[in-house]
């Protein structure tokens, strides 16, 4: 039986690559991929490699070795979905592809010769596909995605046909760079087996005294023995995209560019259905604010890139955003009748996004001073609009908080009666905001209930009561 | 600023920073501005912890500062009750510390638990009552309190300003009437100075383990709970309250002073008195110390040290310490007595030292010191191993009611408090992580404020600013106490009447709440049961000479030999590696310079390489003197008398503290003060406080400026290394045995090294090269041949040292215990029938790692893949496994890096000899080389970095130790060049040094280092080790 033939793309530098697709990380500005929980750098863009950053660093130490680096936060569910959509991509060539989340994939390519021709002219479609993509990757042809994927691994791409080649390089790959367990690994090394070669010399009975059975086919699927059963991609009912920002960003505006994107992925997705639909789904995140979701819909089915384009731009426009956005999703609705669902817009949503929208709409015509919202105190400063994590408000202290706050205190003009005080507050040193007063309940002329304070032998007004 | 005339006030609930992360100043602090702004009073109430009032009563005594200190504690019951407990006299106190060390010993180290039972037993303590701001809990204790304490119990006013005055205020007028309780001011003050504040929010967080911002309303919202003004306080609470202050703070009359210790009295049999049993056990003695019979003049000094001993009531302590000693020398546990009083005669016949009296008659003067007023020294060493023993039967004599453990005042040091603050203030985890590993603390010139600076944390900064300065404050606060090495406090009666008792992290220990100096404050005495490794040791090289010849060889038995010169020919050598004290690199580059030939050459020796002596420049005029080169003189009599054993020269701590009352009138008083300020200098810089009066005192008593400022500035260098004569002259003795030792017994001296680690300076792998340096064969771990320990055997006729199993990482002890027992005598012959013997497989590999199969399996990768085998064991396959070839063959890297990675040591090959058959560097030299080459001469050199010390008197040079397969050597690094250099400098385990050699006259070769370079990857590199490339 003719041996299979596989190849493996491993793209090892995917969050950097998208990050540079949408503009984010300039070409000539060192930029990493960061992983945060491990604090481990585990992408390197080429500038950073050549100011001495290199994978596997803490960020500290990278940050020191280059004071403009760009970081950039790995989430391996971005990655994986960045996946997805090269699988989509790489779909319109060949049929059977297997994905290695986060950031392999694996095509076979013996079973399309008759297609194509030859195997160059597979190459050279999937190759055109991926450079579209603007992504950096390495590639190697093997038995079977185990065996291509080692050699992968090498990091040294190559397109080899010739089984004693493959043989050769095999051989001298060091056991570690096998996808076999640490311990097995480990077992191995101990017992003065380095590498791939002298291990698939050992007979197949010593190793199944000392081995489980994985072991074994996964050394079977190695030498092209055998083919473990796999899942092929196959692509999604309906368009959906994970991004993550570089930056965190604040106006709306700017989300722009990373949603292009994204339509643009969408368009060709949908183009291939010969489909189109009729809303998109995008889901803010923010880092300290709950998510906000918003939908974009047109009348009828749309695929076009610059029609959906303009409708998001002016959404974007009037968008406000209550924190800087960390990541978003992307998605769009399936192809649906225009028998469009008019129901009122608030009936059904009763969510962040609909005060927003409320917010928007009184503040559109009332003006923006005319709006302001409860606030709750997190610390002493009766100015403060600190969040805090832990619960710990007084309730007491209510009682002495002005029902209304002035922005910005005001100094006192008239001479109001004090009726409580003083509260001494000293607070804030930490983050810039140092203040040190004396806080009393007075009532005015009009017999209104104020409260002022003392900084500095000056006296202001901070609120009123109701 | 003096108290307003009409105006009296006395804080009585004030909390210092020994209630840890919460009060943010110190004891001493309190008392002194309680002092300053006019109060009558000040109680020092911690949480359930009188650990700080011993430093706040010592700041008044020493100050003469105008202000009461009252004891007291601040508890809290199930978070509904707090109230402050005050002692009004002695018994008062007692009672306190009962409560306070029930409650602490109902909890685990560091925290309390009180009962109600605990608060209804009170009789005699006052309670301030600080009322919550719940009326119906108000109600309930309010009648609890009335009900158990009335006329004892005071409501508390707080007046915090901060917007909850009225309803605090409200509620204690309604008290006040409805249950006729008496009210008193207070401010519960957490710091002695508004400025405090912040300091105290970040503790605060650091307690939370959150951040300050996110602290939110729970912080405390201003800097109220402070010592205020007086006038402050007038105009913020009723004069009468503010009265009843001062009344209640005169009720209490109780002094700290008071407190007298209490001998455990059973020491002393019945029908004699303290110092008649002393006598006659001294007496007995005599008898075996001297069986010759004593000269008058010893006989006169006994009599001086006995009449002394009466004078200060010190019978006990040295009856305490003999019947220690006693008990370890019936169970034949090595000891060694040390400290200033360990040296008498008395100690010598009692047998608590093996200093002979009769070769050093000299030291006998410097007994206890009346006219210093120190209390007596004793510490008294036993063999690490077996110190436990010891403790044991102290517990088991004495009870666990009347002995505790001496506390350690465990402080922030500055990595603990740039990281808890940094983490305080919302710096991230991982940048405070970089910053602390990029400090080069041995930096003495450029500041860790400025070394920050090139971290990427910009002073510029506003948050970088606060960082610098709170870290700054609360380096040094107390973070928890921990347990003394050795330090016991026993007493007659239960312990908790004394001082309170709260349980250690070690479990089955406790601890009082006041550490040495506390201790030494008050005048009790604490007795040191110290653990050291050297004797250990020695007995154990005892035990295997002892064994081969019928003469008994021990410490008195080689100090009666008096004086060897062979043994003093191979320390003036320097051969010392392993040795007691004289071991290290610099006592080792200043042994051919100092050419000890005699038992107090030695002492000196000790004591010459240490902080002190160094930083006075006391090293090059002592050498010069002593080698004839520079004349002896005296500026007077009195300096004469104290420092003529020492040609003239200043060597010890005692010698300066006899100097400055000789030379610079310092009375006994203040000398003891000058030494316990030496002790703590680099904690509180009080030292200062004594340098204007030792050099006036000086010049005005004629002698040069410049040698006062020297003398003080020894001072300074014993600080925090204190290292007296007393001390010098025991391990003088314990340096000597272990040269001799080493001399006539090598292969018994390293093999009792080698089983007594982890101990001394040198690791198992310099030890054994330098065993083999002595020609002294080793032997590898043996399945057939090893024993659990290290053994002497005999290899063709040579003594020899069979490593034992160990030291194999990472292999149990059951595992050995199993294997020996079920070893036949003609061992092992398959490793299945090893592994058919109850042993992990987990130990069976780490025995394979450290080759110890290669007599019965070959190679360890050859016994590895038979061992990996699961069929083999079953009993089916046992008999039926013809083995397929397996031919893998370990190189001589892979061997090297196995046997460290499990030995930590290798028999066959050095890193630096496998690394050089790969690289090679142009003209380099190994460490056996070094004599050929001419001083001054550039010089190369590769070596293992095996030390790197950096000592505060080197004027910032650090001094590595580079090993290669030769030998070792000396490297010195200026400041500088580290700083050029300093990832090599900090990080390198493999290092090439390019430099110039300096030979001094006496032959003692450094290599000052100009270019360090990071070799660490070449060991990497042979290293065949792969890497994952993605």
């Amino acid at each position: 039986m003719a041996r299979q033939r596989w190849l493996c793309l491993h793209f090892f530098r995917l969050t950097l690559d998208n990050a540079k697709a949408n503009g984010s990380v300039p070409d000539q500005q060192p930029a990493v991929a960061y992983h945060q929980a491990s604090n481990n750098v585990l992408q390197v863009n080429s500038c950073a490699r050549k100011v001495g950053i290199e994978v596997g660093m803490g960020l500290a130490h990278a940050a020191a070795l280059c004071e403009n680096l760009t970081v950039i936060d790995y989430a391996e569910e971005i990655e994986h979905s960045q996946l997805r959509l090269l699988a989509a991509s790489l779909y319109q060539c060949a049929a059977e592809i297997s994905l290695q989340p986060p950031c392999r994939l694996f095509i076979r390519i013996d079973n399309l010769v008759r297609y194509y021709g030859d195997y160059q002219q597979i190459w050279l479609a999937i190759k055109n596909t991926l450079h579209h993509r603007e992504v950096n990757f390495v590639f190697a042809c093997g038995w079977s995605p185990e065996n291509a994927e080692a050699l992968a691994k090498r990091g040294q791409s190559s397109f080899l046909l010739c089984d004693k080649k493959i043989e050769n390089i095999l051989a001298a790959l060091p056991v570690q760079a096998l996808s076999i367990a640490d311990k097995h690994a480990n077992a191995l090394q101990r017992a003065g087996i380095r590498h791939a070669g002298e291990l698939l010399k050992l007979p197949p009975t010593e190793l199944g005294k000392r081995f489980d059975s994985e072991l074994l086919k996964y050394l079977f699927a190695l030498r092209g023995e055998s083919q473990p059963q796999r899942l092929f991609y196959h692509p999604p009912a309906n368009f959906s995209h994970s991004v993550l920002l570089t930056y965190e960003v604040e106006d709306a505006t700017r989300l722009q560019r990373y949603l292009d994107q994204c339509l643009r992925d969408m368009e060709l997705f949908l183009r291939l259905r010969n489909a189109g639909s009729q809303a998109i789904n995008i889901t803010l995140y923010f880092r300290e604010a709950p998510e906000m979701p918003i939908s974009v819909r047109k009348s009828d089915v749309r695929f076009s890139f610059s029609e959906w384009q303009q409708l998001i731009k002016l959404k974007l426009e009037t968008l406000e955003l209550p924190a800087p956005v960390t990541h978003f999703e992307f998605s769009s609705e399936k192809p649906r009748s225009y028998a469009a669902d008019t129901a009122d817009f608030f009936n059904s949503r009763k969510h962040l996004f609909a005060r927003q929208l409320l917010f928007g709409r009184l503040a559109a015509r009332l003006g923006e001073d005319a709006i302001s919202v409860p606030h709750t105190l997190q610390d002493h400063r009766f100015t403060s609009g600190v969040e805090s994590e832990s619960d710990n408000t007084q309730d007491n202290l209510e009682e002495f908080t002005p029902t209304y706050l002035l922005k910005h205190p005001q100094p006192l003009t008239d001479s109001p009666k004090i009726e409580f005080g003083p509260v001494r507050i000293e607070s804030g040193w930490w983050d810039g905001n140092k203040e040190k007063r004396d806080y009393f309940i007075g009532r005015n002329q009009h017999g209104q209930r104020i409260q002022i304070f003392r900084e500095n032998g000056n006296w202001f007004l901070n609120g009123w009561y109701a | 600023m003096a108290g307003m005339p009409d105006m009296r006030y006395a804080e009585l609930v004030c909390q210092s920073n020994f209630s840890f992360l919460t009060g943010a100043s110190s004891p001493e602090e309190l008392v002194t501005t309680a002092s300053f702004i006019g109060y009558e009073a000040l109680a020092i109430t911690d949480e359930c912890s009188v650990a700080g009032v011993v430093r706040a009563h010592s700041e008044i005594k020493r100050h003469n500062l105008p202000v009461k200190l009252i004891t007291g504690s601040l508890f809290t019951l199930s978070d509904t009750l707090t109230c402050v407990l005050l002692c009004p006299t002695k018994a008062a106190y007692s009672e306190l510390c009962r409560i306070i060390t029930n409650a602490r010993r109902r909890s685990p180290k560091g925290e309390y638990q009180l009962a109600e039972w605990d608060l209804k037993t009170i009789q005699h303590c006052l309670i301030i009552w600080l009322p919550d701001k719940d009326p119906e809990l108000n109600n309930h204790w309010a009648k609890w309190l009335l009900r158990h304490h009335q006329s004892r119990v005071w409501i508390g006013v707080q007046r915090r300003l901060d917007g909850y005055d009225h309803t605090r205020f409200a509620e204690y007028e309604r008290l006040h009437t409805d249950y006729a309780l008496p009210i008193t001011a207070c401010s519960h003050a957490l710091f002695h100075h508004n400025d405090r504040l912040a300091l105290q929010q970040v503790m605060h967080a650091i307690r939370k383990n959150t951040t300050v911002e996110k602290l939110g309303q729970s912080a405390i919202s201003n800097a109220e709970q402070s010592l205020r003004p007086l006038i402050k306080l007038k105009k913020l609470l009723p004069s009468k309250w503010l009265a009843e202050s001062v009344r209640i703070a005169s009720l209490c009359t109780f002094n700290l002073d008071e407190l007298r210790y209490q001998y455990p009295s059973e020491l002393v049999p019945d029908g004699y008195t303290a110092i008649s049993y002393l006598r006659e056990c001294v007496e007995a003695g005599i008898l075996r110390r001297f069986p010759e019979g004593i000269s008058p003049a010893i006989r006169a000094t006994i009599e001086k040290e006995l009449q002394l001993i009466e004078e200060q009531q010190y019978e006990y302590f040295f009856l305490t310490i003999f019947d220690i000693v006693q008990f370890a020398r019936d169970n034949r546990i090595l000891y060694q007595g040390r400290g200033s009083a360990a040296n008498s005669v008395v100690c010598y016949c009692l047998e608590i030292t093996a200093v002979d009296p009769r070769q050093i008659n000299v030291l006998f003067e410097r007994f206890i010191s009346k006219e210093r007023d120190e209390p007596p020294d004793i510490d008294v060493d036993f063999e690490h191993s077996r110190r436990e023993e010891v403790i044991q039967y102290i517990y088991s004599k004495y009870g666990r009611e009347r002995t505790a453990l001496a506390a350690t005042v465990i402080s922030f040091r500055f990595k603990s408090a740039f990281r808890e603050v940094g983490k305080a203030l919302g710096f991230a985890e991982s940048q405070l992580d970089y910053v602390i590993k990029n400090i080069n603390r041995r930096d003495r010139t450029v500041p860790w404020q400025t070394q920050i600076e090139n971290c990427g944390l910009s002073s510029a900064n506003s948050k970088v600013k606060q960082l610098i300065s709170l870290v700054e404050q609360i380096v040094g606060f107390p973070r928890h106490l921990s347990q003394h090495v050795g330090g016991f406090v026993i007493s007659a009666g239960p312990l908790y009447e004394l001082v309170p008792v709260e349980n250690a992290a070690m479990s089955e220990r406790t601890v009082i709440q006041w550490d040495k100096d506390d201790l030494e404050t008050l005048g009790l005495l604490k007795v040191d049961v110290l653990a050291l490794g050297m004797l250990t040791a020695i007995r154990k090289a005892f035990a295997l000479i002892n064994e081969q010849y019928p003469q008994e060889v021990s410490i008195p038995f080689i100090t009666r030999l008096g004086d060897d010169q062979q043994v003093y020919d191979m320390i003036c050598e320097a051969d010392t590696v392993g040795t007691f004290q004289i071991e290290s690199r610099a006592q080792m580059t200043m042994l051919p310079r100092l050419k000890p030939r005699c038992y107090y050459d030695l002492v000196v020796q000790i004591a010459i390489v240490r902080p002190g002596p160094i930083q006075g420049d006391m090293v090059h005029p002592y050498l010069l003197r002593r080698h004839g080169r520079e004349s002896v003189s005296y500026p007077s009599e009195e300096v004469k008398s104290v420092l003529s054993r020492t040609m003239g020269v200043p060597i010890f701590q005692e010698q300066v503290i006899q100097l400055a009352m000789v030379a610079a009138g310092f009375s006994g008083g203040e000398a003891d003060q000058l030494r316990r300020a030496m002790a703590s200098w680099k904690k509180d810089g009080r030292i200062y406080e004594f340098r204007d009066r030792l050099i006036k005192g000086m010049t005005g008593r004629g002698y040069s400026e410049s040698f006062a400022e020297q003398l003080f500035e020894q001072i300074k260098g014993f600080g925090g290394y204190g290292f007296p004569e007393s001390h010098s002259a025991s391990f003088a003795v314990l340096a000597y045995v272990s040269c001799w030792l080493k001399h006539y017994f090598p292969a018994e001296f390293y093999i009792s090294l080698l089983n007594s680690l982890p101990m001394g300076f040198y690791s198992a792998s310099q030890l054994i090269q330098d065993a083999r340096r002595h020609h002294i064969p080793v032997l590898p771990v043996c399945i057939n041949a090893s024993e659990a320990e290290h053994t002497l055997v005999f290899n063709n006729g040579d003594k020899a040292i069979r490593l034992g199993m160990n030291l194999v990482k990472n292999l149990s002890s059951e595992a050995i215990q199993t294997l020996l027992t079920n070893r036949p005598s003609v061992g092992f012959k398959t490793l299945d029938h090893i592994k058919q013997q109850a042993v992990s497989e987990k130990d069976l590999s780490a025995l394979a790692s450290a080759d110890a199969f290669s007599s019965i399996a070959g190679n360890r990768y050859q016994a590895r893949w038979q061992m990996m085998d699961r069929h083999t064991s079953l009993p089916l396959f046992s008999n039926s496994a013809e083995q397929l070839p397996f031919d893998f063959l370990p190189n001589d890297t892979d061997s090297l890096l196995e046997d460290y990675a499990s030995t930590s040591l290798s028999l066959k090959h050095h890193p630096i000899e496998v690394v050089l058959r790969k690289y090679t560097i142009k003209n380099l030299r190994l460490a056996n080389q070094l004599n050929e080459c001419d001083n001054r001469s550039v010089i190369h050199v590769i070596g293992c970095v095996t030390c790197r010390q950096s000592p505060g008197t080197a004027s910032g040079a650090t001094f590595f130790t580079l090993e290669d397969h030769t030998g070792n050597m000396n490297i010195v690094v200026w400041q500088n060049t580290a700083r050029h250099q300093q990832q090599a400098y900090l990080k390198a385990q493999l290092l090439q040094v390019d430099g110039i050699l300096e030979r001094s006259p006496e032959g003692v070769i450094h290599i000052i280092a100009g270019k360090l370079t990071d070799r660490t990857d070449w060991l990497d590199s042979i290293n065949v080790r792969s890497r994952d490339f993605h």
